[in-house]
Order: C-alpha cells, then structure tokens, then sequence
C-alpha cells in the first residue's frame, strides 16, 4: 500500500510541477472576475438584515449558485444588482434599509474573503479538491478499489477551462460563512439603540466611541488590505513561485511526511543491517 | 515589519482606549484612538512609500573603477569598491540604509560597507570602501541589501538589490631572488632556462674524457690528450636541458578545511604560486596538475607570461569549492543559512509569501521558531535549485538531504563550508589513486631533470601512504627529483601555552592535545617514510617553508644553494 502510495505520490508531485507559472502571466479576466464576484455579493449581502441567523441560508444558497456562474454571466448579474439597489421601492422587500452597519458588515466580509482567498487571482490556475484527488487518502482507497473510477483532475489546471474548483468551492464557501459568521457576531456585539446602554453598563458616549471604534476599525482593515493587495499585485517572479510551493506544501506536507519517514526508516534499516 | 516600539505604543493605545471606554473617560478615549488612527495613518503612508520606492530602487557597484560583471583580483592586495543606490522615484524615502553584501573570501581593510541617507527625488546613496582578498579563489558579491525606516522608527523594511560581480581573485606570490640571475657557478654561464646536466650530452661545458668507441663524432676526439695517452680519447661535454616543474596541489575536500586564508589549500596555492613565479623567472616551464577525490586539472609545462597568468587561474579556480563538500545538519550550519538567506533574500522569508503548513507540534516557541524557519529555508531551496514540489516536506524530514542544499547555499553564498567532524577515508584514497596516478603518468611522460613538487595532505589520513612512496621512488629511480610538501591543519600561534597550561578535566583541551599528539606522530612517520624514498619533504605551515623550498629547488636545479 505504502509502495502504490509512494508511486502515486511521485507522479503527482510530477504533475504539480508547473514550471510554465509565472506571477507576470496572471490572466487579467481572472482578476476582474473574482473581484466583480466579490462585490456582487457583497451589494447582495448587504441588502439583508442583521438577523444572519434567520435569513442567512439565502445568502448561502446565492453564493452557491453564484460559484457554479461563468464569467459571462457575472456582469449582468452585477448590473441587476446595482438596478435593485437604486431603485426606491426595490429593497424594501429584499430587507431593512441600508445604514453604516450594514457598509461594515460589507467591508468586513470583502477583506475577509479577499485576504483568504487571494492565491487564486495570483496563480492563474484551478487547485483540485484535496480528498477527490488520487492524493488524499479517500481518493486513494477508491481509487484501489475502482481503478476505472474517474476521479478529479489532480494537479493545477488551467483557469481558462474551469471557473472554481470543488476545493476553491468548499473552502470558498466555509471562508465565506465563516466571514458572514463573524462579522454578524461583531456587529451583534455593538449597542445600536438607546436602550443598550443601560442594558449593558456603557454610557451613551463610551457606545459612541465604541462605534466609532468599530467604524474606524473596518476602515483599517479595509485599507490594510487594499495596501497589502498591491504589494501582492508588484510581486516578484520567484517570489510568486514561492508563494505557490507553499500552497502546495500546505497540502500535501501530511502525506509526504508520512512516505519521507517511511523511506527514511527503509534507509535507517538498510544501513543498519549492512 | 514593526518594530518593538511601535508595538509597546500600539499596545498603549489599545489598552488607552479600552480603559476609556469601560470608565466613561471620553477624552482618554478619544485621544488613544486618535493615537491608533496616527499609528495606522503612518503605516499606510510608510507602506505605500515603500512600494513606490522600492521597485523604483536600483545600484551600481564599481571596483577597482571597473562597472564589468567579472574582472580579476589579486589576494592581498587592496581593492577600492564604490557603490551608489539610487531610485527614478521622484519622491525621497528619508532614511535609507544600504550595505554591500561582502563574501568571506574579502576583508574589510578600510571605511564601512554600508551608508545611509535619503533615495529617491535626485538623492543617491554613495560610499567608498577597500577591501582585500585573503586568499585565492572566487569573491562574488551579489548586491546590495537595502533596509527602509520611517522617522520615527515604527517600521522598517528589507529589501535586497541583485547587483552581481564575480571577480577571480589570483594568488599574490611572494618576489623571491632568483639565484640564477646573481650566482655564477661556472665559467660558462647558460642562458636562461638551460641548466646543465650532470650527464654527457652537447653543452659547453666538460663533464669528462673517456676512451673512444665505434660511432663516436671524430669532432669530439680530444686529440692532445691522446696524443699523450696513446688512445683514442673523446671529450664528453656536459647536457644543457631545460628543467621543468610539476607542481601537483591537493584540492580535495580535505585540503578547502576552516576559515579563508587559513585553509591547506591555501597555503598549498600560494606556494605553488611563489614557485611557479620563482622558476618562471628564470625561464623554467612549469606545468600544474590539481587534483582532488574526483578528477583532475592538469596544464602542460610551459613557460611565458601567458602561461604564468593561465597558471594563477586555474590555482585560483582549484581553491573554489568544485564539490560541495558532506556535513552534518546542525543548529549553527542551519543558523548561518537562515542568517545569509535573510540578507540575501529577505522578502522570500516573509510570513505572508513563504508560508508554514499548520501542525499542533512542536509546542513550545523555541522549537515552533526553529520548526518555521527550517520550513522556509526549505521552500527557499527548492526553489533556488529547482526541486520537485514535494521538496519542502522531505527536505524538512531528511537531515542529510537539508544539510547537503544548506551547505550548497552556504557556498553559493560565498561562504567558507562547515564539514563533518567525521572524515571519508574512502574519499582519501580515491585522492592517493588519482595522485600516484598522476605522478607515475608524468614520470613516463617525463624527460630528464625533472622536479615533481607534491602538495598534498597526508597528516589526516594516511592511507595510500605506501601506495604514494612506491610510486615516489619509481620518480626517483628514473633520476627525477621529488619533494613533498605537506599542510598541516591550522592551528593557533600559542600552541606551546596551550599544551603547558592544559587543564586535564577540560574535555575540549584533551581532545585538542590528543590531536596534536596524533600530528606529531603522523608528522615523524611521513618524514620517515618519504625521506626513506629519496624525497625531500616539508610542511606548509612554517613561516620558513616558503625559503625551504625555494632552497630545495635551488638545490634540485643547481646541485648547490646559494649560500654555498
């Protein structure tokens, strides 16, 4: 099993090998395109209430929908969005009106989503979902079994066939819930009518500071990544091949350690007994 | 990256701000966040000065006032290096500073290797330093490590400019008198670069009479002689024949052992250098042979200045690390990688960039530090010498395999190699083959009046030792001359305090008397040996050496020394 595993291994690693890749040769499409999604739907999420726990499972579901869209479709989609936004009767029924908690909620989920997920702009290519791959361990027991069994495409394709792959999907996905999760929780947490404070011990002017806390918070950490989005966009060649070996490292370091250390005990034990 | 001052006033204000908040102290409040917003405030604009900067950042280095990417050094001698930074960015970045990253092989001889000032907006960065080379080799320098601070000191940045010149720094031999040019031994004085042989042959000088035999030249019949013998008699005139030199220097992993210019191949170059220098003076040609465990580099004897300066090269190239030489994985080889790799490549050791899989062990911060930082370097290897994608991982498994690309970094980087306290006799005896070899091939190759100079280390191993004398005393018996010349490990000049003052319980001062009394008895056994088989021999490392064998040659080449 060990030995298939090692093979197995080795030819994927063979495949991993992409010496084509290049921090220069990012496709811009692929740019435009994660960032019109994101504020796609963010325009959307933000349209909601705060009552994530009621009415999240729309959101979820949108986004969903939203990962299996091509390209072509996603500026139409933005347009209808923006159409929604603007008109006057239109978001009374998609939920409350717009404030600066929900601009907040909007920009914490942005960064979020944009700091986690920004490899996929840079390396122009689709990562196969770890467990449906040869790689992982379930792939490799079905594929024992049910050889004739196609599975996913292992290694990184090209982002011109494919939009999202199943592992950018998932991990996308738990990203962003994670992202609505947290940002709802944080804004939960911040006092928003006049009879909070007494609930919770604060004066009326530490709940403003507090807000305006909150506030100057969001907008930190909003600029902080647009900074850190350009010194990722002047990124070397070599730094960009880096970034991408550690990606990779990141997952498949389990398995490899684990055939490392079995090779390196085949060769403590040959040398033992010589 | 933050600095520990920005981080105690960010701390500050968070606590500042907290504090108002639970307290009702607006004013405190306020005015810690409004810290908050000027600390942030100051990050972006560092940042995007920064990113302006730096792309926009470029240097130029001259030596010796030559901008070329290669040129040629000389050890010992003093080099003058200018180098400017500068940027097309028209906005300064204040505080700059800038230092040429300097390969061990180069000392500092005067000024400083870095300067600091302003970049960018017309400013330029410019400072003067010399350097000398401390022995042959290779110096690369490969640019210029940058390090950007904001006013206050909150932030600073690294950055690393390529900027790479690779100059062959040639061994300095020391002038010597050549004894030919002011010492008259005979009536007859040759020319330069004939020497007379003790043997009959078609010089001008007699070598002796004899009685003539069938097939003798009727010119060489010395007729007053026979005349009073009554026989024929012929004259014998001495041979005039160039004598030529092989110079054979160890270059094996053996001999490339501890800091520049304190290594045996060293003093094994630089002795090969004063004597090519001194026999091509007098005209003598003179070949090389480099060897080490693998292969060899030979040069034919020749004479001529060309072939002197072809001759300092390949010297030079002998002492360059062809073969990245075994070591053991340990704390201070992967210490010093880290250390190099942070200067030469600082933004591919970032968190963000070079990232680190998630694992729960190690626990403990020290050994997480060591755990991340193994990772990276890993990362940054299989980069650098373009290894398969499941690299990093086996690299941070397999302690040989990381050891081998540390060190190979570390030499890359111009770096003096760390070695094994465990030595390969294997290697050792595959070096003797390739010598005895060498010098049995040179002998059937060779012609009268010969000198075979060895340069080679015997004192560690002496495996081969019988193999070597053998073949020394087939040199010899063909009426060539042979000379040994062995480097000792180096060691310091207080050696005699040190074994009076030795501390029996101290474990390292036992060893290092242990060591010393295994050389001397390695020493006593080789003079033995090699002297039994009609060779002379010497050792390197006496400040006298150099005279040694220059008197030998002198001896070998005239019958004579100077003093006689």
């Amino acid at each position: 099993m060990l030995d298939w595993l090692t093979k197995k291994t080795e030819w994927l690693l063979d495949k991993i090998e992409n010496p084509q890749f290049s921090a220069q040769s990012i496709p811009v499409s692929n740019v435009v395109y994660l960032a019109t999604a994101i504020i796609a739907y963010l325009c959307l999420a933000s349209t909601f209430s705060l009552d994530f726990f009621g009415r999240s499972w729309l959101v979820l579901f949108m986004l969903a929908g939203f990962a299996f869209l091509r390209i072509w479709l996603v500026p139409w989609l933005l347009l209808l969005v923006m159409v929604d936004l603007l008109l006057t009767e239109a978001p009374t029924k998609l939920g409350e009106p717009h404030s600066i908690d929900h601009f907040i909620y909007a920009v914490v989920v942005l960064v979020f989503v944009s700091a986690t997920s920004r490899y996929i702009v840079l390396a122009g290519t689709v990562m196969p979902f770890y467990s449906a791959s040869l790689f992982g361990k379930l792939g490799a027991v079905v594929h024992r079994f049910l050889p004739s069994m196609r599975s996913e495409p292992i290694g990184l394709q090209p982002r011109q066939k494919r939009t999202f792959s199943a592992m950018e999907l998932v991990t996308g996905l738990i990203r962003v819930a994670l992202a609505v999760m947290v940002a709802a929780t944080i804004m939960s947490a911040i006092p928003a009518d006049t009879d909070t404070p007494r609930n919770i011990g604060l004066l009326p002017t530490a709940v403003r500071t507090v807000r305006l806390g909150g506030a100057l918070l969001m907008g930190a950490l909003a600029v902080y990544y647009v900074v850190e989005a350009i010194g990722w966009q002047l990124m070397t060649k070599t730094e960009a091949r880096i970034y991408l070996r550690s990606v990779i490292t990141e997952e498949t370091s389990a398995d490899v350690s684990r055939v490392v250390k079995y090779q390196l005990q085949e060769r403590f034990a040959r040398l033992t007994k010589k | 990256m933050i600095t520990s001052r920005f981080r105690w006033l960010r701390l500050l204000g968070i606590a500042a701000t907290a504090f108002g908040v639970l307290r009702g102290q607006d004013i405190v409040a306020l005015t810690s966040l409004a810290l908050l917003v000027w600390l942030f405030a100051d990050w972006v604009m560092f940042r995007m000065k920064v990113l302006a900067v730096v792309k926009a950042l470029d240097c130029e280095r001259w030596i010796n006032d030559s901008a070329k990417n290669s040129g040629t050094m000389w050890s010992q001698r003093a080099a003058t290096i200018r180098v400017r930074v500068h940027s097309r960015f028209p906005i300064g970045l204040r505080i700059v500073r800038a230092e040429d990253y300097l390969p061990e092989i180069l000392e500092l001889e005067e000024g400083l290797n870095s300067g600091d000032g302003t970049v960018g907006g017309g400013r330029t960065i410019e400072f003067t330093y010399r350097v000398k080379p401390c022995t042959s080799g290779v110096a690369k320098l490969p640019g210029v490590c940058i390090q950007l601070f904001d006013v206050h000191g909150f932030f600073f940045f690294r950055h690393f400019i390529a900027c790479e010149q690779v100059f062959r720094v040639l061994p300095m031999p020391v002038r010597t008198n050549t004894p030919a040019s002011r010492i008259k031994f005979s009536n007859n004085l040759t020319t330069l670069g004939i020497h007379r042989e003790q043997k009959s042959g078609m010089g001008a000088e007699l070598h002796g009479l004899r009685e003539y035999v069938t097939g003798d030249p009727p010119k060489s019949i010395a007729w007053k002689v026979s005349a009073r013998r009554d026989t024929l008699i012929v004259r014998q005139n001495e041979n005039e024949v160039p004598i030529r030199t092989t110079l054979f220097v160890d270059c094996s992993q053996n001999a490339q052992r501890g800091p520049f210019g304190q290594r045996p191949i060293d003093r094994n170059i630089f002795l090969a250098a004063t004597i090519a220098q001194s026999a091509l003076s007098i005209r003598d040609p003179v070949g090389l042979v480099l060897f080490d465990e693998q292969q060899t580099i030979k040069l034919r004897p020749a004479a001529g200045q060309r072939h002197y300066y072809n001759l300092l090269n390949q010297l030079s190239q002998g002492a360059a690390f062809p073969v990245c030489p075994p070591s053991r994985l340990s704390t201070e080889l992967l210490q010093q990688a880290w250390n190099v790799a942070s200067a030469l490549y600082p933004n591919h050791l970032k968190d963000a960039i070079n990232k680190v899989p998630f694992t729960i062990f190690p626990m403990f911060p020290a050994s997480r530090y060591s755990y991340r930082k193994r990772y990276q370097l890993a990362t940054l290897f299989s980069e650098l010498y373009d290894l398969p994608a499941d690299a990093p991982t086996r690299l941070q498994q397999d302690n040989p395999v990381m050891a081998k690309y540390a060190q190979q970094f570390l030499l890359d980087a111009g770096c003096a190699p760390s070695y094994s306290v465990f030595g390969s006799s294997d290697s050792h005896q595959k070096k003797m083959d390739i010598l005895t070899g060498e010098l049995v091939n040179s002998v059937t190759r060779g012609r009268d009046n010969e000198i075979f100079v060895l340069m080679v280390d015997l004192l560690d191993h002496r495996e081969g030792l019988e193999q070597l004398t053998h073949a020394i005393r087939v040199a010899t018996a063909r009426h060539h001359r042979v000379m040994v010349i062995c480097p000792r490990p180096s060691r310091p000049p207080e050696t005699a305090d040190v074994l009076g003052s030795i501390d029996g319980t101290d474990l390292e001062n036992l060893v290092f008397r242990g060591e010393l009394i295994r050389l001397a008895a390695a020493e006593q056994t080789i003079k033995h040996e090699i002297r039994k088989c009609g060779a002379s021999i010497a050792f390197a490392d006496d400040p006298k050496a150099i005279q040694l064998v220059l008197t030998q040659a002198e001896l070998i080449r005239t019958g004579r020394t100077a003093g006689a």
